[in-house]
């Protein structure tokens, strides 16, 4: 099936339905009573499309969109990033990625500039390019970054699937991949960390369905609403978080049903399921949370680059420079929405996308990212 | 032909060391294709006489650009080429290169006259394929009236640059009454561009990438002159024009409020429109177009009483078709550019600070 972008475009008639929608969160927000609801994304695309929008100032005062940690890059930790740099800088290594990681500043680097210093690092769209790679480099290893949420494990493991089938002995994946639902859980349950609904995310849910949270909904007490990308989408989601706030609902609610359904995509979730099994995983800023990692099966770990290369990934020399939150770097606290990036002092001055400290100023998904940018460091704009 | 034809169809060092091969280089594949009188006379400079070019300037525009060499103004600039790849929807290196000069001339008020090229060649470079990209450059300086007067041969060892680069730097005369520059852009002033934001820089990526079909995404690559000197010479209250090349339609905007110091630029969403293809695939990526490069596109800056005279004029070319008002100078938000979004909010669209990266999901 084709799909027609702009039949797709018809079926949301914008403006005269967001007048609605707003006029009718405007009303849940009254009748709720409290003084401040906190409704937190998960996900890096609805923190950009709330920023690009302008989506914010249109809504209740006491309404607060909070960005937790759904930016895939910004939640991997240091000692992968610093893994990912020591692979890149050893001449046996192509490493393929997806775009977003190039920028994520090491200790004291970078892949792009290791990049520029003359590693063989390359930015791919579909995992599956570290085939060709791999073919025309029989005598390199190729590791592809694999990092992402469900939305990208299943590319993942195509990769692996692909590179058995065609019996490659020289492309590798390095683990990282992190899976939703239990994260979302433990943020419900974090003691710093105040929300009364979850904006869902779309594209992940597209993967496991929307009854995949519904044991977190039902364990936290805290409702939830699987969204699409368009800001109509983004309205749809909070006006329908503040009715279940309002009727006491601890339930999940599919508001993006025209591509996400209640099981998911069946298909994809064997493809993982068969290549992966799940692992605990540390996050950035949040720490380990129990079994949201996956790692490769027993019959696919010869193509685990964190096992075979654990040496290289380690690195020979002691590193140098510090760490993002050694540097005074706040993304722990961000990424939860403990604070907002204009409330760390490095924000736009020491920390900026020329010279970023931590992940979440180089991730084009990242919530400092979305703040200098859509709000240039925070100033005000005069409508 | 001599030994030329011999060499087969590559280039050869050779080409590049002044002798022979050189010679018949120039001869065979740039001066066969730019002939002009200038170029023919084969001196080590191109040697023009000012009011030969005045009259040009005058049968090619009707342009007025001073009635004697003493009154002329000319505009000099310049503009490297190393685009990737070469031949893509819409263009070529050898078009570019004319191309982005000539609208360079134009958006400072000149009627552009003559160009100048430098090519830097890879060895092993074909020749056929070198003599495509001439033909085009030939091509598009004729239907624009101007000569690729002089020129430049190098040749690199292989693996020493990618195919072939061209510098091409273009002579013009500005016209009388031209005083396009930031400090004129005024609150209230109307912001136009000429069509649709960001098709070149989405094809290049798409030829890069391979991503949809090749001719679904088209580069804007056009020389604009019919329709800039004819908006010069009958539209008034003019303020500025330029290219959004590199950093797109952003960029240039923040270098118009920066440049300036006293304004602010607010754009309508609702007003801005892209190419249906080029906007699905740029969101596909997480591209943004008002950040990709256009190459046949102006943004022109002009009094709010003439911009439905500026919009029409523009509208009888079939380059610039799609000419449209997206927004206007204001006092507030001086120093920025905000863009008022569909849903009725507001955002700041910053200058670019690094390229942009493909994204995860």
């Amino acid at each position: 099936m084709s799909f027609n972008l702009e039949e797709y475009s018809k079926k949301i008639n914008k403006s005269a339905a967001a007048g609605k929608l707003l006029e009718s969160i405007f009303k849940y927000g009254d009748k709720i009573d409290k003084d401040c609801i906190n409704l937190m994304e998960v996900c890096g695309t609805h923190t950009h499309e709330i920023f690009k929008s302008g989506v914010k100032a249109l809504l209740p005062k006491k309404i607060k969109l909070r960005s937790g940690p759904g930016c895939p890059v910004c939640v991997t930790p240091d000692s992968y990033i610093e893994g990912a740099l020591n692979l890149a800088r050893d001449k046996n290594f192509i490493i393929t990625t997806f775009g977003d990681m190039l920028k994520v500043p090491g200790a004291n680097s970078s892949l792009k500039a290791e990049q520029s210093a003359g590693a063989d690092v390359r930015v791919v769209y579909s995992p599956e390019e570290s085939l060709e790679i791999a073919s025309a480099n029989p005598d390199k290893n190729v590791v592809f970054l694999s990092v992402g949420f469900e939305t990208t494990v299943p590319a993942s493991a195509f990769l692996i699937k692909s590179a058995e089938a065609l019996k490659l002995n020289n492309v590798y994946i390095y683990e990282a991949n992190k899976t939703v639902p239990e994260a979302i859980l433990a943020i419900a349950r974090h003691p710093a960390v105040k929300i009364d609904g979850f904006i869902l995310p779309g594209h992940v849910s597209v993967i496991i369905g929307a009854d995949a949270y519904k044991a977190a909904a039902g364990e936290s007490g805290i409702p939830g609403a699987v969204c699409g990308f368009e800001y109509i989408d983004i309205l749809l989601g909070i006006n329908s978080l503040l009715e279940m706030i309002y009727n006491k609902d601890r339930g999940i609610r599919n508001e993006y049903p025209r591509v996400v359904s209640a099981a998911g995509n069946l298909t994809a979730q064997r493809v993982i399921s068969e290549i992966f099994e799940p692992c605990d995983a540390e996050w950035r800023g949040i720490g380990v949370i129990a079994a949201t990692g996956l790692k490769l099966r027993e019959k696919y770990r010869k193509f685990s680059a964190g096992e075979k290369f654990a040496s290289v990934i380690a690195g020979s020399d002691p590193r140098q420079g510090r760490s993002c939150s050694e540097s005074g770097c706040r993304c722990g606290e961000i990424l939860l929405s403990i604070i907002e990036p204009p409330e760390c002092p490095m924000f736009a001055s020491v920390c900026n996308p020329v010279n970023p400290v931590g992940p979440c100023m180089v991730s084009s998904e990242g919530v400092c990212a979305a703040y200098y940018k859509y709000g240039a460091a925070g100033a005000e704009i005069e409508l | 032909m001599g030994i030329f034809s011999q060499a087969g169809d590559a280039i050869l060092e050779a080409h590049g060391n002044g002798g022979k091969l050189t010679h018949e280089l120039i001869s065979e594949v740039f001066a066969a294709g730019f002939k002009n009188e200038i170029l023919n006379e084969g001196l080590d400079s191109a040697v023009m006489n000012i009011g030969s070019m005045l009259e040009a300037a005058k049968k090619l525009g009707a342009a007025d650009c001073g009635q004697t060499p003493g009154e002329a103004r000319l505009a000099l600039t310049t503009d490297s080429y190393v685009v990737n790849p070469l031949f893509f929807n819409g263009g070529d290196i050898g078009k570019l290169a004319v191309t982005g000069t000539i609208n360079d001339l134009l958006v400072c008020g000149a009627v552009p006259c003559a160009i100048t090229c430098g090519f830097i060649i890879e060895e092993g470079f074909k020749i056929s394929e070198l003599k495509k990209i001439v033909a085009s450059m030939a091509e598009t300086a004729a239907k624009n009236g101007v000569s690729i007067v002089t020129g430049d041969t190098k040749v690199v060892g292989r693996g020493r640059c990618d195919g072939v680069y061209i510098n091409t730097t273009g002579a013009g005369l500005v016209i009388k009454n031209a005083d396009l520059k930031p400090a004129n852009i005024k609150a209230g002033d109307a912001v136009i561009i000429t069509g649709v934001p960001g098709n070149h820089g989405i094809c290049i990526l798409n030829e890069r990438g391979g991503y949809v079909d090749k001719n679904s995404v088209r580069s804007d690559c056009a020389p604009l002159s019919g329709p800039l000197i004819s908006l010069m010479n009958k539209v008034k209250g003019i303020r500025l024009m330029r290219d959004p090349t590199r950093g797109g339609v952003a960029t240039t905007l923040n270098e118009f409020v920066k440049q300036n110091g006293e304004i602010g630029i607010e754009l309508l969403e609702n007003l801005i429109e892209y190419d249906k293809n080029s906007k699905a695939l740029a969101d596909i990526l997480g591209i943004d177009l008002l950040y990709s490069a256009c190459e046949g596109r102006a943004l022109i800056i002009c009094s709010a009483e003439s911009a439905d005279a500026a919009v029409g004029e523009l509208k009888k070319f079939e380059e610039t078709a799609g000419a449209k008002v997206i927004g206007y100078a204001s006092h507030k938000n001086k120093g920025r550019v905000v863009i008022k979004t569909s849903v009725g909010g507001a955002r700041i669209l910053d200058m670019q600070v690094l390229e942009q990266f493909p994204r995860i999901c």
